[in-house]
């Protein structure tokens, strides 16, 4: 292990093991270091969001520069993003913040949703031509009786039993499959963090990053 | 060590002589001339320039001087064309019995020494003086003109200013003596200006000399005047030598017809026939024309002989037997003679010459013609037979076979040659030192076969065939270049043999490359097949191969409906879908009850606990969702802080989204009635948490510093301490919260927020607020009491609006809800219904085919 | 009734950009490249002068310039952390930003793993235990029996189906028999946890759809 690789390694179990030790022992002391690691966590979070729109400013000046197809949106985007950031600056509260995120931001990303509502019936429709198996036809099953069950039908009303039978699916088939599911999570993510503040895995570019 | 012994004779002779005592014959092997460097040129290279006098020694022309090659069957030649390399003693051995019987043998008196017992068992006896070998039968009528010109002879000529081409009738004497002043050819007899190293006994010389040279010794008292050289020891071979007039030129001084001899008149009468360039209207019987001709072109190489003889070490044997001869009486003349001091005239001849000297003579002519003109003997072409003279041959002419060129037999071209390096110094010695006889020996090829490659040199060595009756090469390459290369165009060259460049330098030379890139095939290359060998299995398989790669590259034919199809299907989706949803928002129909719905557990338990909730309780409400669901969100979460509100409780809204803060507002924009809330008073607004789960941990573990400062759109708010505030005051951990509403739409927030907040809550109750598709990851938590409440999507918020009674944008929604989501179920299931179906078509013929 | 002008403004605004990206269902359009463009560069500037106003001004900037000793050393670690990071942007400099993103992932993977036991697995085994108490909660007993024993098997069977080790063969890894039934009946369960799933994401789509087209009516009905 090289010497420039053992003080990432260092720092990130220190941390680790100070901000874990937490956790199980009440001391004061380890408390205030505690709250100093996370409070410099999430200053450096904060970073990290100005991190990501450097690099997304370089990707799509670079873009610009070496006049690839489709820089004109690239332009907007740069533009969009710069007036935005510029008037943000004097407070997002703002009305003119408030007025940029309301009429641009809700309705595209609120639009984009929409579009999914389409998106998903025709890959619902062609599901079984793809995958036609036990599995496949279990799930849309399970998801029209689901949709029977969440609302009436028109003019109709509730079927019988849909709304049982949408509970008992989704309160205790899906269930036990979510709590597995959330079992296995929880196990991974204990495995993986145990790992990094072992030492074993390195994704901040150590010698194995 | 021991003394060297003679071949011939068998006689030891002393250390460091070179030549026999008593036969004359050489000891030690001549001295490779400068010529033995590879003599042949090969393309490209420049042509050597080399002395002709090199040439003066009794051999062939190096064009006729090849080496067999293993793995050659020797070829059938005419021995006649070796004449002229046959050394002198050996010549004199075939004459033997036609020398008078007072007349010493040709040999030298050494021979006739009888050698000492010891030295007869080491030696091999010499052949009988008597007797010819076979080998030397042939000889018999043998070219004489192939023939070199002896040394003495040559030198005779020189004295008179003549070149060695007289055929005089003391050709018997060295040429030496017309070879140089002073200078002595290394091994050789010493010059006239110096004594001889053996002088022959008076006695013996005085009684075995011939009539014509006893006249000559008179007379040599008279040349000696004449002569500037230094009388040698011996006075009696020298006298008459030195008195002997110089040789005139053959064309300029004739003798007196009177004082030469018969014979001896004929070739001078020949030889001022040749001298007029002429071919020979008749051959005599003696001298045919051809070689009063050489001897006519011979004079004009007369300076290049002599400065050649100048550099000549050797003597040939023949001309020291002559001196033997002349000095024991038996032998030739002495050193006068052969220093070429005093030419001998033939017409100071007394007595008719032996036939071993006439024979000498002839052969010494026609060798000095053959020395002059040897670069033209290579370049002549082989005369075909057309061309050869018409008149009748002598007899000894008869056997002679005209030389067929050798195609690329000459060293100036090498065809075919693998090896282009010039010969190795062993081969070129080996090719110098092969007599021409025996270099002509060579198998002739067959008629499909090249002839085998000589494994030293790489030479392939072209047939060769004489056919009767052509001149030979050497005799052919005297004449005029001219008529060679007129000759060479008229006869078109047959397949294989070479040609004769007609212009430059290299005029009338046979076999030179041509002067032109991209010289024509010098060989021809080997032939390979271009049809790919391959076997039935491989050929099959590279069909297969072939099929396979074909089938790759092939475009499929593609059903042109598919695409339509694609778009067809998503249109209608859309209109379908947009209908469904559309038309009750338009018409503002009613299509469902707005009591529908059932009770739901956990909506009622939400309900019941914030019913709970005593007035002015300070809640948090977390809006950790995305501006994408915030239509759900807001439906589902609208009564229930329309139903906080209503109690009384203080709101405190945070988010660990960068847009929560902008959607708690927009919230309350849209669901609350405004007036209802005042920022700072009865709700705050903590703005952004950055840092994710940490950030959750980070404002469970400290609140106040996590998030220290108001976000508000009142700048009396906004950027101040907002835990001195009505909402946040006497707030300091999370536990004093009354109770904690999520509003999300990840179920990994929730997750986050559970995780990190649930132990830091206490006894402070956490409800969501959560999106349909957060649901089934959602439960477990509040199957696992972690929730105390749950309200899922629309429906969730439409059971709410039921339980609070109070509707809502639940209630506006439900019937576009309910329409959407019966097309969607029907679109599904038909849809799938149809894709299974189309699926298990194809399954089945794919199960067809396979 | 007469819509305020910055309402009116910002509705008009709305209502071009949801028909932008409405026209997508149509197909793939310039008008909705411009609006996602647009979208994605508001965002982001946006969540940048959020980060900024709320995180690193009053947490970073002001105890750095205002505050106490302390305070400002504090503050001084976490500028020298966010600028280590910020670094990792070029190339030449991307190592040094490895002590920033150490830190991070150090202290992130220590509350996740604080969180996933104290907030996941030990609440939720013990769910899973106490469902079999069978006593508080609705229905009939055999009913909670039941519910409970397929919650349960549902769990485990997840679970077994998420575990990967083989046993080692000549012909390859080798499931045993037992683990790989029980772990087709985990795909069962998660075939329709996957299931309500979608049904969910629907629901929460068209539920977008309904408020968009909701919206547009109103506006247009506004003008």
């Amino acid at each position: 292990m090289k010497l420039r690789g053992i003080l990432p390694t260092a720092l990130a179990i220190a941390s680790g093991i100070l901000v874990l030790a937490g956790y199980f022992f009440a001391i004061d002391v380890l408390g205030e270091i505690r709250l100093t690691l996370i409070g410099w966590a999430v200053i450096v979070a904060a970073f990290a969001v100005f991190a990501g729109l450097v690099n997304l400013l370089m990707v799509h000046v670079n873009k610009i520069r070496q006049r690839e197809k489709g820089m004109a949106y690239s332009l907007i985007l740069i533009a969009a993003l710069i007036v935005t950031f510029l008037i943000g600056l004097t407070g997002p509260e703002t009305p003119t913040v408030s007025f940029i995120f309301n009429s641009f931001q809700l309705p595209v990303e609120t639009s984009l949703m929409a579009l999914l509502a389409v998106t998903l019936a025709v890959a619902g429709i062609r599901l079984l031509r793809r995958h036609l198996n036990l599995l496949s036809i279990l799930f849309l099953a399970t998801a029209l009786v689901v949709l029977l069950g969440t609302a009436p039908l028109p003019y109709l009303g509730m079927i019988p039993y849909s709304d049982w039978l949408r509970s008992q699916i989704a309160q205790v088939l899906a269930a036990g499959g979510a709590r597995g599911i959330l079992l296995g999570v929880a196990l991974g993510t204990l495995t993986t963090g145990l790992r990094i503040l072992f030492g074993a895995d390195r994704p901040y570019g150590g010698d194995n990053g | 060590m021991a003394e060297p012994r003679c071949p011939v004779c068998g006689q030891p002779n002393p250390e460091g002589s070179e030549t026999c005592q008593f036969c004359g014959t050489r000891l030690k092997p001549p001295a490779a001339a400068p010529s033995a460097a590879p003599a042949s040129i090969r393309p490209g290279e420049e042509p050597v320039k080399k002395n002709t006098a090199e040439f003066e020694k009794v051999s062939l022309p190096s064009s006729e001087r090849q080496p067999i090659h293993p793995g050659e069957e020797p070829t059938k030649k005419n021995t006649a064309e070796l004449e002229r390399a046959l050394p002198t003693w050996l010549k004199t051995l075939r004459d033997k019995p036609d020398t008078p019987p007072g007349e010493p043998p040709s040999q030298t008196p050494a021979q006739a020494t009888p050698a000492t017992s010891a030295e007869e068992s080491s030696t091999p006896p010499p052949p009988p003086l008597n007797s010819v070998p076979e080998w030397l039968s042939g000889l018999g009528s043998a070219a004489a003109e192939e023939q070199e010109i002896p040394d003495w002879l040559a030198s005779l000529r020189s004295k008179g200013g003549t070149g060695p081409d007289e055929p005089e009738g003391l050709t018997a004497f060295p040429q030496d003596a017309g070879r140089e002043q002073g200078s002595t050819p290394a091994g050789g007899p010493p010059p006239a200006s110096a004594p001889p190293p053996e002088a022959p006994p008076q006695g013996a010389a005085g009684e075995g000399l011939p009539d014509w040279l006893k006249g000559l010794q008179s007379e040599g008292p008279e040349s000696a005047k004449q002569e500037p050289a230094a009388q040698p020891d011996n006075p009696d071979v020298s006298a008459w030598l030195s008195n002997l007039p110089p040789t005139p030129p053959a064309e300029a001084h004739p003798t007196p017809a009177e004082e030469l001899p018969d014979w001896l008149k004929k070739l001078k009468e020949q030889a001022a026939e040749t001298e007029s360039s002429q071919p020979p209207a008749s051959a005599t019987e003696l001298t045919p024309e051809w070689l009063t001709r050489l001897q006519a072109e011979a004079e004009t190489q007369e300076d290049a002989v002599q400065s050649a003889r100048a550099q000549h070490e050797d003597i040939p044997d023949w001309l020291s037997k002559l001196e033997t001869k002349a000095g024991t009486g038996a032998t030739a003349p002495a050193s006068p003679a052969f220093s070429g001091e005093v030419p001998v005239s033939p017409t100071e001849l007394n007595g008719p010459p032996p036939d071993w000297l006439s024979k000498l003579q002839a052969d010494v002519t026609a060798a000095s013609e053959a020395e002059a003109k040897k670069e033209e003997f290579e370049a002549a072409p082989a005369p075909s037979p057309e061309s050869l003279p018409a008149e009748p041959l002598p007899a000894w002419l008869s056997g002679v076979q005209p030389e067929v060129p050798r195609p690329g037999g000459t060293p100036a071209l090498i065809i075919g040659n693998e090896d282009k390096g010039p010969p190795s110094a062993g081969e070129a010695a080996f090719s110098m030192e092969t007599p021409d006889w025996l270099s002509k020996l060579k198998p002739e090829p067959g008629p499909q076969e090249t002839p085998a490659p000589v494994p030293g040199t790489g030479e392939q060595q072209p047939s060769e065939s004489l056919e009767p009756g052509d001149l030979p090469s050497w005799v052919q390459a005297m004449r005029p270049v001219e008529a060679v290369v007129a000759e060479a165009k008229a006869v078109a060259p047959a397949e294989g043999q070479v040609t004769t460049e007609q212009n430059g330098p290299l005029a009338g030379l046979r076999g030179v490359l041509p002067a032109v890139p991209g010289l024509g095939p010098l060989r021809k290359p080997p032939a390979y097949a271009t049809k790919l060998q391959a076997s039935e299995t491989q050929q099959r398989y590279a069909d297969s191969l072939e099929k396979l790669v074909y089938a790759e590259n092939s475009p499929h034919a593609i059903r042109s409906t598919l695409r339509i199809s694609g778009h067809l299907l998503r249109w209608v989706i859309v209109l379908l879908l947009f209908l469904a949803v559309g038309l009750p928002i338009v018409t503002g129909a009613q299509v469902v009850p707005p009591t529908s719905l059932p009770p739901v557990e956990e909506v009622q338990a939400t309900y019941t606990l914030i019913g709970q909730l005593a007035p002015s309780s300070q809640v948090l409400v977390v809006f950790d969702y995305e501006p994408a669901l915030s239509g759900e969100l807001e439906a589902a979460a609208q009564n229930v802080v329309g139903q906080l509100i209503s109690t009384g409780a203080l709101l405190t809204f945070i988010s660990t989204s960068p847009t929560g803060p902008a959607l708690a507002d927009h919230f309350l924009q849209t669901t609350q009635p405004p007036g209802k809330l005042q920022s700072g008073q009865t709700y705050i607004n903590l703005g952004y948490l950055a840092g994710g789960p940490t950030g959750i941990l980070n404002f469970a573990s400290w609140p106040g510093k996590a998030a220290p400062y108001a976000w508000s759109t009142d700048p009396k708010v906004d950027g101040n301490n907002a835990w001195v505030m009505p909402p946040l005051l006497g707030v300091v951990n999370l536990s004093d919260f009354k109770a904690v509403f999520v509003l999300t739409d990840s179920a990994d927030t929730g997750r986050n927020w559970i995780e990190q907040a649930g132990p830091s809550l206490g006894s402070t109750p956490m409800l969501m607020v959560i999106s349909a598709q957060a649901e089934p990851m959602m439960r477990p938590y509040y199957d696992s009491g972690q929730l105390k409440g749950l309200v899922t999507g629309l429906a969730g918020g439409k059971a709410y609006e039921q339980a609070v009674q109070h509707p809502g944008l639940g209630q506006a929604y439900w019937n576009s809800f309910s329409t959407g989501l019966l097309m969607a179920e029907i679109l599904i299931l038909v849809g799938g219904a149809w894709s299974a179906f189309l699926a298990w078509r194809e399954n089945r013929r794919k199960e067809e085919e396979a | 009734m007469q819509i305020p002008s910055s309402e009116l403004v910002g509705g008009g605004v709305s209502f071009l950009l949801t028909l932008m990206v409405l026209s997508y269902l149509i197909g793939d359009n310039p008008f909705f490249r411009v609006a996602v463009y647009l979208f994605v560069g508001v965002s982001a500037g946006y969540a940048a002068a959020v980060a900024w106003h709320q995180v690193l001004w009053p947490q970073l900037f002001l105890p750095l310039i205002f505050g106490s000793l302390l305070d400002r050393v504090l503050a001084l670690v976490a500028l020298g952390l966010g600028i280590l990071l910020l670094l990792k942007l070029h190339a030449r400099t991307a190592r040094l930003g490895s002590v920033s993103m150490a830190f991070l992932v150090g202290v992130g993977a220590a509350v996740a793993v604080g969180g996933a036991v104290m907030g996941t697995l030990f609440p939720q085994i013990r769910a899973s235990i106490n469902m079999f108490g069978l006593l508080g909660g609705t229905g009939t007993l055999i009913y909670q029996l039941i519910k409970s024993s397929v919650i349960l098997v549902g769990t485990l069977t997840t679970l077994i189906y998420f575990q990967f080790g083989a046993k080692a063969s000549p012909n390859g890894p080798q499931v045993r028999s037992w683990v790989g039934g029980l772990g087709w009946i985990g795909q069962v369960f998660i075939a329709i946890t996957l299931g309500v799933l979608f049904a969910g994401v629907y629901a929460a789509a068209i539920t977008a759809l309904i408020e968009r087209l909701n919206f547009l009516w109103t506006f247009v009905i506004s003008l």
